[in-house]
């Protein structure tokens, strides 16, 4: 099942290259939209976990590699948010689309927090930044709940056409 | 059940066994990471900057001829008023080579002006950097200043193949020696505000006491050539607001970048031509229009 890992990978990629273009466009408003959290969200609900795994580990290199954060934090953050998922997806009914939805909010927003807290000690002054953050966060969470059905149906009908079929395990309570 | 706990925390143990692992993984092996998955962006950053090209080249051929004309004799008119500027910087120049003949100077270190376009633009609260469509291919130095109509720009911090990152002077890890126009004490200047919906702006620390501004009578910023990055007086915003410190000593204010800094798409990287030179000098002299080379 390598290539699920790496199909999800390209897609992410894609996703990645869809948000730095639609952040050269709102730049002059100084806006920032951040979709990592869609990016975990299908690969953490529908891969198994190992495949899981190694596509995040790509994606996450991806991220790394076109921003000034230090290196492997996009790993770390992507895995950890993938490991505590794979932990509960039983419980949830993960192949809807909104519960996709609504996991790759609660896992954009954590993230942008967690890099946010390990960027704070760069600004002069980061208690001003608060409403800047509030925006993005904002924005990121229309980009996600418009963005996020299409990204979703893509991955999925990707992992199809190139004769994947993804497994549907047995779940517990919603 | 402490098995059954035991089993759920294995995850977690393990990410923080390849997380500890990855704390001890050398430098290098890192950096090559980061620039192999950097050289992979490229092509695509620069293919979507070339798409994004070709579509304003289409939107123009929509124009009727008559705006065409119009534009064509604005053209006209700027470049009478650059070639009659361009006389005058060379007279000035053959002035200064006198000077420095006369009086035994050191000659300051040149740069060659590398016209870059921007490919993308990434304006987070915690970076704001710009990747131009010029790399290692065009001899770009990291390091080197950047500019635009405006003023500074940035610097270079990150060059590949084909392409370079520069961290704009809105950013908050970016510091540069300032001063007034017109004045020769240094004064330390920082980007980092960042709202959303308004123009960057910038933060000054050790403003002496005799200065006032206010957004009503602001006062210009300009580089001070002190580090040896930035060559001296060029425009680096508006100071528009100081207060007292709080040693009582200097004063610390805002300032206003320039508005235009936030959608910027043309830049110039200005490469040092000799670069022994103007890292022992650190008031060097800008030459714009020296021929590029590849």
């Amino acid at each position: 099942m390598k290539r699920a890992s790496l199909l999800i990978f390209l897609a992410n990629a894609l996703l990645w290259t869809l948000q730095s273009q639609l952040n050269h466009y709102i730049a002059p408003w100084n806006l920032t939209v951040f979709m990592g959290g869609l990016c975990v969200a299908f690969a953490s609900l529908r891969l198994s976990s190992r495949d899981g795994t190694r596509a995040l580990l790509l994606t996450g290199f991806w991220f790394d590699a076109a921003t000034p954060v230090p290196f492997g934090l996009h790993v770390f953050l992507f895995l950890l948010a993938h490991t505590i998922i794979s932990l509960l997806r039983s419980r949830i009914a993960r192949e809807e689309t909104l519960v996709g939805l609504l996991v790759a909010v609660i896992v954009n927003l954590t993230v942008m927090i967690a890099i946010s807290a390990a960027l704070l000690h760069r600004n002069p002054a980061p208690l001003e930044m608060w409403p800047r953050l509030v925006a993005d966060s904002l924005i990121s969470f229309c980009a996600i709940v418009l963005i996020g059905p299409w990204a979703f149906a893509f991955q999925e009908r990707l992992l199809q056409m190139s004769g994947v079929s993804l497994r549907r395990d047995p779940r517990g309570m919603v | 059940m402490l098995p059954n706990r035991l089993d759920q925390a294995r995850p977690f143990v393990t990410l923080a066994v390849v997380f500890l692992v990855w704390l001890f993984v050398p430098t290098l092996v890192k950096r090559f990471l980061r620039a192999s998955f950097f050289e992979f962006q490229a092509p695509i950053e620069a293919t979507t900057s070339a798409v994004r090209d070709l579509q304003d080249y289409w939107s123009l051929r929509t124009r009727s001829k008559n705006e065409l004309i119009e534009e064509g004799k604005q053209l006209a008119h700027l470049n009478a008023n650059y070639e009659t500027r361009l006389v005058e910087y060379n007279s000035l120049q053959a002035r200064v080579a006198r000077l420095e003949a006369l009086l035994r100077l050191p000659s300051y270190p040149e740069y060659r002006s590398e016209a870059a376009r921007v490919v993308r633009r990434d304006f987070t609260a915690w970076w704001q950097r710009l990747v131009i469509r010029k790399g290692q291919n065009y001899e770009i130095p990291v390091g080197a200043p950047v500019i635009f109509v405006g003023g500074v720009v940035g610097r270079v911090v990150e060059v590949g193949a084909y392409t370079s990152v520069v961290e704009l002077i809105s950013s908050p890890g970016v510091r540069i020696a300032g001063s007034l126009e017109g004045d020769t004490r240094p004064i330390s200047f920082q980007g980092g505000l960042n709202p959303a919906f308004g123009p960057a702006r910038g933060v000054v620390e050790f403003v002496p006491l005799d200065i006032f501004a206010n957004p009503a009578t602001p006062k210009r910023l300009v580089t001070s050539g002190l580090g040896g990055i930035f060559p001296p007086g060029l425009n680096l915003g508006q100071i528009v607001k100081l207060e007292k410190g709080g040693d009582g000593l200097f004063q610390t204010g805002e300032v206003a970048l320039d508005p235009r800094l936030i959608s910027v798409s043309e830049v110039a990287v200005l490469v040092p031509l000799d670069r022994r030179s103007s890292q022992l000098t650190d008031t060097p002299t800008v030459t714009p229009s020296t021929p590029a080379r590849r």
